[in-house]
């Protein structure tokens, strides 16, 4: 089964990776769609071209990946580099040559940024994530955070909240040290290869790291925030999870987030549009998108430096 | 209710495979709870908040599980329940249904010690509580099958004592009693046991309860313990010679994490002391707690070792040793944390002895040793000289000191620590007698003691109490609280509990017995 | 320091077993530890002391071992079918051998002295019953055990001299052992019945099944009996109460036999008739097998496992196979059971036959996990057959991996059971039986289930630790 020109598209991130003399990696996960591969520190995301890109990702056409993953067992040796991958066991190898890159970070700059309207954005989605009545991970306390509601006292939810509160207010005032006790009590929290507490983070880092500059009510900019939570993140979470965190830190976010995030900029009348895009992050994972969500809008107050 | 866990190395699934697990196996009946997460820092600190931290488990690990560990927690109401859902669970995420239902065997409970070993051939300890007369024979099958032995049950006749001991000497295994109340082995907790952190110091116990008190202060104080070996009551006996003592002596010695050794016993035999001492005399500090034996006597012999009179004393010498806070014990300092002087104010002139009503044997033995000193003859059920005996029928006989722990109150029902009920009767008497001028009481907490004996102790509390001053009396009640914060009754709340109830409540047995006889002995100066 | 002191404790996992009061054995759970519990209760008969010398002595386990490797390794074979006198040792024609322990005719339950009157007309020792009767009370007629000439009977068990009985030939420990031909159901010998059609049936066993069985099966030269055991235990039968299975695997092993050294076509129409017809005819072949393989463990010194189980209707015995020829005997138990319409407890003898020897080589009930088929008459669910199995296992020395059971995963059968864990377990050993009616000559009533009275392996325990004792 040897086959190539199957990459439909790889993300900027990943490509030095291919660039460098062919070295071996391991299969580290596999999923339905998607595999996940270690290579010195890092990880490569093969997913079939129904899932939206990642920071990471390697798209493969859904065909070849429903061929492909049942074959692959955790620990199966890869090799990667000079445009190609190869993974012998199966027989399996691609070719980058001709395939076009996505990139990751959002092009906030090219717009024209309005507190105000963000702002309306920001109480309409909160709305709109409460009244989901998310079930699961740390979504339920997008109510208790920002409407006043009632908290489920959850041993989840004891653990989480006063760290989400610190984080806003710490990345307030600025205040690192209360950042890292906040990263430190969220990061790795919760079930899953990317537990909710680093969703969270995850959500809350892209903020501070694409939009603190032009939304911040004090407009200092807040991109070593970010930086700080990934580095106190990453030795306490999961291999993946800490390296999608770092991304995140530099603005480097999946598809979807990345479309919600540009979607701030609207006029507010289009709201619905918004709607629409954090429907999609919503969509990822059991509550992978809605903990994204929350620290999206955790990330949002807390520039609007209205946090108690 | 059990914790069982199941630890995949570097092994991922999205939360929605997970979650979808969890609530497989918690739909399953006779689960209370199950975690499914990646084993980070913080998920078992939330697996903890929980109740659902798998300590011995673990513990067990080689290392430590990580971020890149999948670690299944369930909360069951028993075993089999907890594997059911383990199983399930297991099975859930591998989704291949190949395996064969092998583990029926297992359900199948086993009757007799050799069929359990069948069902684990790891096993390495056996915990024994079957009647006297039986459990020598299980004994002597735990030993012969190369088990550890913990024999809660008492009345194995002494020479049945002596041929299992040899026979554990003989296959290098420890036989912890006839008639041991608690241990501590590699963090578990047998018997009677308190919740504390596993640290640097051992203790040997020819005592149940003095062993409990000790590692209840050494808790306080922010230290912890290594291992806590129990040899029961009669080791030190001259019939016995010692030979668990010095056994469990000599694997502390041999433990790297032991750095302070305590050994405790009611007055041994003097030859059997004189042994002891002898063979403590080892390159790591030993402290020894005799109870009752005048240090004085053993002071020729003591060489190295440290001799402390009571368990308080026992309790600061070690922690001193080890490094630790002496301080931090409550011990003299806390002495005056109540007004007693006020207290002692308010007696009426009728009130002049104190009734002390034990459930802990050795907590009775010194508060009676503390109290003689001090008040004289202290009357018992377990008394200090035969002659302070008291006579059939008669309950309190001026100072009194009872031992409701002891066969004669326990045949027939539970014991005190278990079912408070004898205590609570004793107490109302101790109230309704004008001449009681301070009940003194012990509450024992930790693994198989009553759930909450706050909830029982503060009601009869209030009402002693109101009932004397109805009477025009004052009562005092001192609580002498063996403890500790991770207790499943908490320390904590039961001395707030109780103290909302008027008592004075000390956590060293010493100090309660020294504020005891602090409120008698001026008011037997005024009188 | 001492150089036998133990390093390991402290550093290996703790791995616990309760024994006693679930107080304990509920905060270790809680505390996570991998915890067994015992569910405890004392050993019967107050036997803590004997019990101590024997679970502690290392000849008693070798010779255990010993007696469960030559059950295994007994290779049984049907190589003959010939008249009683010719081929059991001892046998002539004024004895006559009933199942179970010794006993006098006093003592004789209803099916058994139905039996022997059946038994002695048919010999022709005795015109009628008045004089038959007479007959085995006047003392000139002995009775014997079928197990003291190696042989075994169902239900009453009786062995005359003239009866064919099927020979077994076991080459690895040498010997011989024999059982009569199955009867069938209704009105038969076995179970006491003696009218005229009752000894016309046993008449034509003698001269035409059993001189046709015998000219078919040496034709074969000798038929292996464990493979085709093993056969029926993966196709739902226990061979005790269930053999449909191995009766038919027997029929296709046998059937071209009998043609080819039959005397005519309807003669051998009607032993094929007779063995399709009969659903228990491979039963007395299978007694007899495990006849030859309990023997084959009997007689070891010092060894505590059981190679005998019988019923006379009146006591129960064992025997051990390091007590000798000693009988271990309490009083036959009334089967637990489900009945034919009609009747009920009431009509039921006390337990009898010598097909108890099933159990004693680990099939029958010990292997009730493979026959969910006939769990109804123990009034059970497929689980029941399955814990009746399981718990075999506790009281036995080993699995006898050549008989596997599907349910369990294809585990072997329970074989050897060991009196020490008998008594100390309080767990006696699980036996599926039929049910004969009090009277002499009813049949059967019933099927059910029963255990032995607890005294005989008690006894035997007391025994077994004198003489290890001296």
């Amino acid at each position: 089964m040897a086959v190539s020109l199957i990459v439909v598209d790889y993300s900027r991130p990943t490509h030095p990776i291919f660039l460098q003399e062919p070295r071996i990696g391991n299969v580290h996960s596999i999923f339905n769609k998607a595999t996940n591969i270690t290579l010195d520190g890092t990880m490569l995301a093969l997913l079939s071209d129904e899932l939206p890109r990642m920071p990471n990702s390697v798209r493969l056409r859904s065909d070849v990946t429903y061929k492909l993953l049942p074959n692959l067992k955790p620990g199966m040796e890869v090799c990667v580099g000079n445009y190609s991958l190869v993974i012998p066991t199966c027989n399996f190898s691609l070719q980058l040559s001709d395939t076009p890159l996505w990139e990751p970070r959002p092009d906030v700059n090219s717009y024209q940024w309005n507190r105000e309207t963000v702002a309306q954005h920001t109480r309409m989605l909160t709305q709109f994530l409460a009244n989901k009545q998310p079930q699961g991970g740390l979504t339920p306390l997008v109510g208790p955070l920002f409407l006043d509601q009632s908290l489920q006292e959850t041993p989840l939810s004891r653990m989480a909240m006063p760290n989400l509160r610190l984080l806003a207010q710490a990345s307030w005032w600025q205040n690192l040290e209360g950042i890292e006790e906040a990263t430190r009590g969220l990061a790795g929290l919760g079930p899953g290869l990317t537990p909710s507490g680093d969703d969270v983070l995850g959500g809350f880092a892209a903020i501070m790291a694409l939009l603190s500059t032009q939304l911040s009510a004090d407009s200092i900019p807040r991109k070593h925030i970010a930086s700080k939570i990934a580095s106190v993140a990453k030795p306490r979470t999961t291999k993946l999870s800490g390296l999608l965190l770092e991304f995140a830190s530099r603005g480097e976010v999946s598809e979807q987030l990345g479309t919600l995030l540009l979607t701030l900029m609207l006029p507010a009348e289009e709201f619905e549009t918004v709607l629409k895009a954090a429907d999609h992050v919503l969509a990822f994972g059991a509550s992978s998108g809605g903990d994204t969500l929350l620290g999206i809008l955790l990330g949002l107050r807390a520039l609007e430096g209205k946090i108690d | 209710m059990v914790i069982r866990a199941l630890l995949k190395p570097n092994t991922y699934y999205d939360s929605i495979t997970l979650m979808s697990v969890a609530q497989a196996a918690k739909d399953l009946p006779g689960v209370e709870d199950i975690g499914a997460v990646m084993a980070t820092e913080v998920n078992l600190e939330l697996l903890l908040n929980a109740t659902l931290m798998p300590i011995a488990f673990l513990a067990e690990q080689q290392a430590p599980p990580g971020s890149e560990d999948l670690l299944i927690v369930v909360r069951a109401i028993d075993e089999a329940h907890a594997q059911a859902a383990l199983a399930v669970a297991e099975e859930r995420l591998t989704s291949r249904g190949d395996r064969g239902n092998l583990s029926t065997g297992e359900m199948l409970p086993a009757r007799s010690l050799e069929m359990a070993l069948k069902r684990d051939e790891a096993a390495n300890l056996a915990v024994i509580s079957v009647t006297g007369e039986h459990a020598g024979l299980e004994a002597e099958q735990a030993l012969r099958n190369g088990m550890h032995v913990f024999l809660f049950s008492d009345n194995v006749p002494v020479e049945q004592e002596k041929r299992l001991k040899a026979l554990a000497i003989s296959k290098g295994l420890l036989l912890m009693g006839p008639d041991c109340g608690t241990a501590i082995i590699n963090g578990i907790g047998l018997g009677f046991s308190n919740v504390v952190s596993r640290g640097s110091i051992g203790i040997v116990g020819a005592s149940g309860t003095g062993m409990q008190q000790l590692i209840c202060l050494i808790a306080a104080a922010g230290m912890g313990i290594s291992q806590a070996i129990g040899t029961g009551g009669r080791d030190l006996s001259e019939a016995i010679g010692g030979v668990m003592m010095r056994r469990g002596l000599e694997l502390l010695a041999g433990d790297e994490q032991t750095e302070v050794i305590i050994l405790v016993s009611k007055p041994p035999a003097e030859r059997v002391a004189r042994e002891i001492l002898a063979a403590a005399q080892i390159m790591k500090p030993v402290v020894v707690v005799f109870l009752g034996a005048d240090p004085e006597r053993f002071a020729s012999v003591a060489g190295n070792a440290h001799m402390a009179r009571t368990l308080t004393g026992g309790a600061e010498l070690a922690v001193s040793l080890a490094g630790g806070d002496r301080r931090r014990i409550p011990g003299k300092d806390a002495l005056y944390k109540y007004d007693l002087p006020k207290e002692r104010a308010k007696l009426a002139s009728s009130q002049r002895y104190i009734r002390a009503l034990y459930s802990g044997g050795t907590l009775c033995d010194e508060a009676m040793l503390l109290l003689s000193e001090r008040l004289g003859p202290i009357a018992s059920n377990i008394p200090l000289r035969p002659e302070w005996t008291l006579a059939v029928g008669e309950t309190f006989r001026g100072h009194t000191a009872l031992d409701l722990g002891s066969d004669e109150f326990t045949r027939g029902r539970p014991h005190p620590m278990i079912d408070p009920t004898i205590s609570l009767q004793y107490l109302a008497s101790a109230a309704d007698d004008p001449q009681t001028a301070v009940i003194l009481l012990d509450i024992v907490l930790g693994f198989c003691a009553q759930q909450n004996p706050a909830s029982v102790y503060s009601p009869a509390i209030i009402q002693a109490r109101e009932k004397a001053k109805v009477a025009g009396r004052s009562l005092p009640v001192i609580i002498s609280l063996c403890g500790t914060e991770g207790d499943p009754q908490r320390l904590s709340m039961q001395r707030t509990a109780l103290e909302a109830a008027g008592a004075m409540v000390y956590e060293s047995n010493e100090m309660a017995a020294r504020a005891a006889a602090l409120l008698v002995s001026d008011s037997i100066h005024q009188a | 320091m001492s150089d036998t002191l133990d390093p390991g404790l402290f550093n290996t996992p703790l791995h616990i077993i309760n024994v006693g009061a679930d107080l304990f054995a509920d905060p270790l759970a809680f505390q996570g530890t991998l915890l067994t519990r015992v569910a405890w209760q004392p050993a019967a008969g107050n036997t803590d002391a004997a019990l101590s010398l024997l679970l502690g002595e290392e000849r008693v386990d070798r010779a255990n071992q010993e007696a469960v490797q030559r059950m295994i390794t007994a290779r049984p074979r049907l190589v003959d079918v010939r008249p009683a006198h010719e081929v059991i040792p001892g046998m002539h024609k004024q004895l006559l051998l009933h199942a179970g322990p010794p006993i006098t005719w006093e003592r004789m339950s209803g099916p058994l002295r139905g039996a022997i009157i059946g038994a002695l007309l048919y010999e022709g020792l005795a015109s009628d019953h008045a004089t038959a009767e007479q007959l085995a009370v006047s003392g000139e007629i002995a009775f014997a055990p079928c197990h003291h000439h190696n042989a075994v009977g169902p239900m009453a068990g009786l062995i005359s001299a003239s009866m064919p009985v099927l020979v077994i030939e076991e080459p690895i420990h040498g010997h011989q052992t024999f059982s009569t031909l199955n009867e069938g159901l209704g009105k038969v010998l076995r179970y006491g019945a003696n009218s005229p059609e009752v000894l016309a049936k046993l008449v034509w066993i003698e001269q035409v099944l059993g001189q046709a069985l015998a000219r078919a099966v040496r034709a074969t030269g000798g038929l292996e009996v464990k493979p085709i055991t093993a056969q029926a235990l993966q196709m739902g039968d226990e061979l005790h109460n269930r053999n449909k299975a191995a009766t038919s695997l027997f029929f296709r092993e046998i059937a071209a036999y009998l043609v080819e050294t039959g005397n005519s076509i309807e003669e051998t129409a009607s032993v094929l008739r007779y063995i399709h017809g009969n659903d228990f005819f491979y039963l007395n072949l299978s007694m007899a097998a495990c006849k030859a393989v309990t023997l084959a463990a009997h007689g070891i010194p010092f060894s505590s496992v059981v190679t005998t189980m019988a019923r006379n209707g009146t006591d129960f015995g064992i025997r051990v196979s390091g007590l000798g020829e000693s009988w271990y005997v309490g009083p036959a138990q009334k089967v637990k059971g489900l009945y034919f319409s009609g009747y009920s407890e009431e009509d039921a003898n006390p337990d009898i036959g010598d097909s108890t020897i099933s159990e004693t080589a680990g099939i029958g009930a010990f292997a009730m996990a493979t026959a969910p088929a006939i769990v109804q008459f123990i009034g059970g669910t497929p689980a029941d057959a399955l814990q009746y199995t399981l718990e075999m296992y506790d009281i036995t020395v080993t699995e006898d991996s050549q008989y596997q059971l599907p349910p369990l995963s294809f585990r072997g059968t329970p074989i050897g059971i060991d009196i020490r864990q008998v008594v100390r377990q309080n767990l006696l050993p699980i036996i599926n039986t039929g049910i004969a009616h009090r009277l002499p000559g009813v049949g059967q009533v019933g099927a059910g289930i029963v255990r032995p009275p607890m005294e005989c392996f008690v006894a035997a325990l007391r025994e077994l630790a004198r003489n290890i004792q001296n």
